[in-house]
Formats: C-alpha cells, structure tokens, sequence
C-alpha cells in the first residue's frame, strides 16, 4: 500500500529518471544508448496527450513505437531491459509488455 | 478513496507548500521587504534572479567562471587543483583506492592532541588551529563502473569480477601533506593509517536493530554516498543505493543476495581514521533508507541531532535527537557510543513539525498493514529497518529527492538540496532552509522557506553536496545525470560544476559558478581544511556513458587515449583571510 502511493516512479518520466539510474551503475555501456531511445518514447507518448502514467502506456502503443523506430531491435531491447525492470519494481502490473517485446 | 486518488492527493502537497511560499515571497518582495526582513527566514532569497549574468554585491573570493563542457576541471583564475588519488591507485599495501569516490573529510594529524570545536559545523568541527597541511582523509566509495574495472559488458560475471567489484566501494582513508612547494599528495608510505574498508570488512551492527536477519556482525559496506564529521573526531559514511547489489546481473550487480540482500546495508557507518584496526559500526538507531548525507548538530545544552535525507523522489527529510549529550569533548570512547541510541523523526513540511518514528507510541505504525493484510512492522527494530515506509504511514511529506542537508556556521539553520524530481514536473530542484523553535536543534517545529531554485534563471540546476564557508557562504554541487549533462534544457549549464551563494544580503540565493566538472562527471563531498586554503573535492564518473572502452567520452584526469577514473583533488588558492 505505502509503496503505491509513491508517485514519482509511476509517472513515465518519473520511472525514467530511476531505471536510468539504475542502468547507469549497472550497464553504462548501454545507458546513452537505451536513454535516447526511451526520451524519445517517453516524449511521443506525452505529446500524444497521453497520461503521465507507466501503467497506462498499452501494447498496442509500444508495438506502434517500436515499428516507427529507426532502429528497431535496439528500440526492442532499450524498452525491454525497462518494462521488465518496471514489472520487477511492480510499476507496472502485468508481463502484457514484455510479452509484446519477446 | 482509491489509491490513485490518494497518490495523487499526496502528490499535490509538496508543490502546493512551495508555491504557497513562493508567492507568499513575491507579494513579500514587491510590497513589504521591510516586513520580509523581519522574518526569520528570509524569504525574499527565493526570487529568481534576473536572466543573465549575475552582479555580485561587494567582492568575491573569485572571479566568477562561465559554464563549460570541457573534459577538464575548469577553475577561476589563480586557483589550482593538485590530483590526490584515482580509482585503482596503490594504497601502498597492495589495496586499491576504490571507484567513484564521494564524501571526503579532512582529518588533522593532531586532533586527538589539541581537541576539536563542537560548533564549527562547516569545517567538520575542527579547530581552526589544526594542521591545515597534514592529516587523514576519508573518502567514501560509491559504486563502480563495471566496464572500467574488468571489461566487463554483460552476461554472467566470474568471482573474480565480484571481487574485484567488492573492492571498489566502501571507504578509503589516506594520509595526505601539503608539500613546502604548496602541492598536496597522498602519502603511500603511512601503512599506520592508510586503510581501505570495502564490501568484506567485517562491521558490527549496533542499536534496536542491531540483531536483524542474522546479525550484529555484517560482511562490509556498500553504496557509500555522501556522510558526515561528528565532534569526536569520526568519519560517517551513508549508504545509499544498496538495492543493486543483490540484484542479478546484468540488471543488477549479481552479488550474493544471501548476503548482501540482508536488511544489513542502507545504515550509517562510523568510522575511526586513526585507529586502522577499529570495527567500523552501522548505527541502526539512524534508520534504514537510502542515505545520502548526515549533517550533526550540538544544541547548546549538549544535545547532538543529525539530520539526514533519503535520497530517491518523494521521500522525506529526518532528524535523529541522541539519548545522551555531548557534555565531555575529552570522552572520545564514550562519545563514540552517542548514536547508537535516540529518537529519529520524519518532517512534516505541512505543519512544520517533526514526526517521531515510534512503534510503541504510534498507533498507525502497529496498525499498517501491507495489501494482503499483513502487518508491516512488529517491532520498532522493523520501523528502523524501513523508516521509509513508516514515514508516509504518518504522513511525513514526501519531498523532490532530498540530498544533502548542511548546518549554517552562524545561525544554525538548515539548508537541505532538493535535486530535482521529474515525475512532478521539478527538473531543476531547489534548495529550501529549516529554521528550528527558538534555535533549538531538538525542537519538535520548524518554519522553512526556499532560498534558491534552479534553473536558467539562476544558472544552476540540480543541487546536491553542499558546504558552507566560514563567513557562512554555501558552496553547492550539482547533479545532473550524465544523459542529461549538457543536453536540451540543461545545456545552459554545461557540465555539472560548483557553485558559490551569499547567505545574506542583496545577492543571498544568487548563483556564481566556481568550478566546471569533466565530461560526465559530477563533483562530490566538498570539505574544508581547518584554514579554509584548501578545498576538497571528489570527482566522480567522468565518462560514465562510455559505450565501449575504444569510444570514451572522457579521459580524465589523465589525458591521452586513457580510460576515465574517478578520484579526488585538492584545490588551493582561496585568499587568505586579514
């Protein structure tokens, strides 16, 4: 209960900012990388006027992002390592994301 | 009420306290300073500055510098900056300095002969009249950049990598001298002193909590952000992010979690630099979260308090008040027994009062429950183990990412770095200051307001480690992440540097840049020497988003093709004082 009231981390860009952490003293390598894609994510979903919500973001919507990306495996990967790290923190509820990834 | 309805309630009151102080100040500035001057705190400090380069009001000890983004330590002219120890530096017993070095503080040689000043809280309570060029200094060790350290770049790690991984973080405390030629270097050869402490040292858990999942005796530290200087002469070490070390790698560190997936990390540390062979010990009483620093105050009766801030978004603001006062500066054994009991409190911005984190007498804390209807505490050792938890069950308020908390020298209020917190909108931070009932560290209220926000407006944004000087000028660090360094809204800024702030005065709140980090990094742990001629700092994570160690964003502080290290650096050339 107390850590849903946490609101920070379940916002996008709020889960952003601490998956980003976690990346960057874990995988540095990958943290430019996997940064620039998930910014650009994170801002095509809030300039779609979607909610500032991670759990409201759909599979529809990632498969969208992913499609339209101009590299899509790394895309694939950059969203992947943060949907399952989100579902890991219970962020987000249901493996649905992850499964759209695979 | 569902629980998005009450996360977005609660989400709503730190904004709203700040607005509500920060329009309170703008009809305070326009219409009624000489009211606003009579308040005791100074409300008028939170007006943005104008766009542009500041005025200063009277003489600087420094030639403001501009923002940079070059791979380098950028200082204003006549100061210097002498390099002490980097990563993997020979502690001159076949141990290493570790990585990602953060809080530092400065250990005269002869304290234990001439004694410390309880109420020189900027200098880290030592005498002026200590040696300024000879001493001990202790270095925290936060977290390591894998890559750097043994090529490692994802899939299973060897023991050997573990190891070697386990060294990196922890403390180090090195004996340092300034030469006759005014040049400091670390002094290899004292084997009486120089000591690494990392993730194997045996440590001793102390205070109600001392006994939680299988201990007193715990294997090491880790995550040892910033910390702090008590008035006996020890070292306070924080852990901060202990959550990603038992995680499984690659995601995590893929340490032990037998181990290190124990409620045994997330505490504060003592350490004693002049005894190599004392336990270091975690004081349980001071609660469990991630810790970013400890700033110790003494009331005039003798009370000691230190505050702490928990260093992730939307969390709160503590103060631990000891059982016992600090009446003999000459007891140093029994003063080193202070922190191990007392009362830890969580602050409620809202009404300006101090929470206290008691499970006997406070009843929502043995009523909580977690979503299947369990209990989430039995024992205030449970309530310490996760003050964070038992913060919000009592409604303490969730802040923007408290990060260091500093005492002024010479009102005693208390100055805490809110980074920043993205989620609600905050991408620049502030820096708010408490003012406790009639001065009184151990107060059970507070006023505050905010003394300066970050932003272009003010040239700075996401403030972190803080120090004051002695005429009571706070000296501030900032911390924006490496993706973000030098990028989009940030890019006024240019890489992450030091910043310099009257306290008082037309230009109090006011930004003036001292210091440019290299590229990537973020500067750390600023202390004094007891003459206020040397300043030092760490540097931490120079080209931390490298991709590969044949494409380095940075080569600091070596140059070359050479591979980043963090390390530590003293800096001279401040003006002496007449």
């Amino acid at each position: 209960m107390i850590e849903g009231l946490i609101v920070h981390e379940r916002t996008v860009l709020g889960a952003l900012d601490s998956f980003s952490g976690t990346l960057v003293r874990s995988r540095p390598y990958l943290a430019a990388a996997y940064g620039a894609i998930l910014e650009e994510f994170a801002a095509r979903w809030l300039d779609s006027g979607y909610p500032n919500e991670i759990d409201a973001v759909s599979d529809n919507w990632v498969r969208a992002f992913i499609a339209s990306s101009e590299d899509r495996q790394l895309a694939r990967e950059a969203l992947r390592a943060f949907f399952v790290w989100a579902f890991e923190q219970k962020l987000v509820a249901t493996h649905a994301l992850t499964n759209v990834l695979d | 009420m569902t629980i998005r309805e009450e996360r977005e309630s609660r989400a709503s009151i730190w904004h709203e306290l700040l607005e509500r102080k920060i329009s309170r100040r703008a009809v305070l500035a326009g219409a009624a300073a000489g009211a606003a001057a009579a308040l005791p705190l100074d409300l008028r400090t939170a007006a943005a500055a104008p766009l542009g380069a500041p005025r200063a009001q009277g003489k600087l000890p420094f030639s403001p510098i501009n923002p940079s983004s070059a791979d380098a330590i950028v200082l204003p002219r006549g100061f210097r900056y002498d390099l002490l120890a980097h990563r993997g530096h020979d502690m001159g017993d076949g141990s290493l300095f570790g990585d990602n070095a953060d809080f530092t503080a400065f250990f005269p040689l002869d304290l234990l002969q001439k004694g410390v000043d309880k109420n020189a809280v900027h200098r880290g309570f030592l005498r002026s009249d200590l040696s300024s060029t000879d001493g001990l200094l202790v270095v925290n060790h936060e977290y390591f950049n894998p890559m750097f350290l043994t090529g490692y770049a994802g899939g299973p790690k060897s023991d050997e990598q573990r190891a070697a991984e386990q060294h990196m973080v922890g403390l180090s405390v090195i004996r340092v001298k300034r030469g006759k030629d005014g040049r400091w270097f670390f002094d290899q050869s004292d084997a009486a002193h120089n000591r690494r402490i990392d993730a194997r040292t045996p440590i001793l858990l102390t205070g109600p909590a001392a006994g939680i999942d299988g201990g007193p005796w715990v294997s090491g530290t880790l995550g040892n952000c910033s910390g702090g200087a008590t008035p006996w002469g020890t070292a306070l070490s924080c852990e901060e992010n202990f959550q990603d070390y038992p995680a499984a790698a690659p995601e995590g560190y893929g340490w032990d979690p037998a181990v290190y997936g124990r409620r045994h990390y997330g505490w504060v540390v003592e350490v004693d630099p002049f005894d190599k062979s004392s336990t270091p010990r975690k004081h349980t009483a001071m609660g469990r979260f991630r810790h970013e620093n400890v700033a110790i105050r003494v009331g005039k009766d003798g009370s000691v308090v230190a505050y702490m801030g928990d260093d992730k978004a939307d969390s709160c603001v503590y103060k631990f008040v000891a059982d016992r006062k600090l009446t003999d500066l000459a007891d140093r054994p029994g003063n080193m027994a202070i922190l191990e009991s007392g009362r830890l409190y969580a602050a409620d911005f809202g009404a300006g009062k101090w929470i206290l984190l008691d499970y006997d007498s406070q009843e929502a804390l043995r009523a909580a429950v977690d979503g299947k209807g369990a209990p989430l505490f039995a024992s205030q050792a449970d309530v310490l183990a996760d003050a964070r938890a038992a913060a919000l069950v009592l409604k303490a308020t969730p802040v923007d990412r408290p990060e260091d908390i500093e005492v002024h020298p010479l009102d005693g209020s208390v100055y805490v770095a809110l980074t920043n917190n993205t989620g609600h909108g905050n991408y620049h931070g502030q820096i708010v200051r408490l003012v406790e009932k009639d001065g009184n560290p151990a107060a059970a209220s507070f006023e505050w307001g905010v003394f300066a926000v970050g932003g272009p407006q003010s040239g700075f944004s996401s403030p972190d480690n803080l120090v004051f000087d002695g005429d009571g000028n706070l000296w501030m660090v900032t911390d924006i992440s490496s993706s973000r360094v030098g990028k989009g809204i940030y890019s006024f800024q240019g890489n992450n540097g030091m910043f310099f702030f009257r306290t008082s005065g037309p230009d109090a709140g006011v930004a003036y840049q001292f210091l440019s980090a290299p590229v990537e990094a973020e500067l750390t742990g600023p202390t004094w020497s007891p003459d206020g001629q040397t300043l030092f700092l760490s540097v931490q994570h120079p080209g931390e988003e490298s991709k590969s160690i044949s494409e380095l964003s940075s080569h600091w502080p070596i140059g070359g093709r050479e591979i980043p290290r963090s390390g530590v650096i003293a800096i001279t050339g401040f003006p002496r004082k007449k």
